[in-house]
């Protein structure tokens, strides 16, 4: 790839905003906080694209939506009545009659319940990795990690993820 | 001998050079131990590739107006993932865990690349 071309707001919104909207859906398991953070995501890249200087621009993207979700997260849980990404909603409350799971397998609602039962920074791997589609060295520059925590991180969260749905 | 551990999930994303992979593969052949637990963490690595990619609300994305939809090759054959899935499991399970193979991990790396060209830009050269 030669040299890239700052690109507009507009260019961003359209190429990752849905990709961010999944991001934050699968961190959150909450449609409502993903449609704030992609607005909140989207202004920040506004604002930032004036003294973005090229490099890796899919680093750069990331690390901003990762801030604002961390932001996010910390404002909630100074106002407690509204619920946070990490508490237990919707977890193992009542079990679906039979003919909800195929279904609910179909829609990886499984799958999603387990990726809230594990811990945020393990989350955040895989969800950046598998869903997202980033290259590690990607997930190490917006998570500002190690690449081989990056990996363990990775691992890790499959492993815990994998016991949970068997 | 030191198993593989993390090195699995860096050898399915494809993250490993070509003298890593190597060496993670001859171990691979001879230790059951790792190969159990590549086919575990792959397991898990599939059903999050598998998830739904969901549309963004309308109005939320500028200029993307509500409705639109293309079928990926990635989202193809996760469909077709998902209806084997479903099938396999109305059908009845089969021996959990005792395949692998390392021409379906090359498939599956593929696949995600080809899916997706923005991933495929910016992956550039990795193999
Ligand atoms: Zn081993």
């Amino acid at each position: 790839m030669g040299e890239d071309p700052t690109p507009s707001w507009e260019e961003v919104a359209r190429h990752h905003g849905r990709k961010i909207y999944n991001f934050a859906y699968r961190l959150t398991g909450n449609p409502d906080d993903a449609r704030d953070l992609v607005q909140d995501v989207l202004l920040r890249v506004r604002r930032g694209l004036e003294s973005y200087t090229p490099q890796s621009f899919d680093g750069w993207l990331w690390r901003i939506t990762r801030n604002a979700f961390l932001d996010e997260v910390r404002r909630r849980k100074r106002r407690p009545s509204v619920p946070l990404p990490d508490d237990d909603r919707g977890l193992g409350e009542s079990s679906p009659a039979p003919e909800d799971v195929l279904a609910s397998i179909r829609l990886g609602e499984d799958v999603q319940r387990a990726l809230l039962q594990i811990p945020f920074e393990f989350r955040e791997a895989v969800v950046l990795c598998d869903i997202v589609g980033l290259a590690y060295e990607e997930i190490a520059e917006a998570v500002g990690i190690p690449i081989g925590t990056v990996r363990s991180r990775i691992h890790r969260g499959r492993a815990m993820l994998r016991e949970l749905l068997s | 001998m030191t198993h593989l551990g993390d090195l699995l999930s860096a050898l399915l994303d494809g993250e490993l050079d070509s003298g890593a992979r190597r060496r993670t593969e001859a171990h691979l052949a001879g230790c059951e131990s790792c190969r159990l637990e590549l086919a575990r963490v792959e397991s898990a690595r599939g059903a999050l590739r598998r998830l739904p990619m969901l549309e963004t609300p309308p109005g939320l994305i500028p200029g993307v107006r509500r409705g639109r939809r293309f079928l990926s090759p990635a989202r193809v054959s996760a469909i077709a993932a998902m209806a084997a899935l479903v099938a396999a499991l109305v059908i009845g399970p089969g021996a959990p865990g005792t395949a692998f193979q390392l021409d379906d991990l090359g498939d599956q790396h593929d696949a995600r690349v080809v899916g997706d060209p923005g991933i495929a830009t910016f992956r550039g050269d990795r193999p």
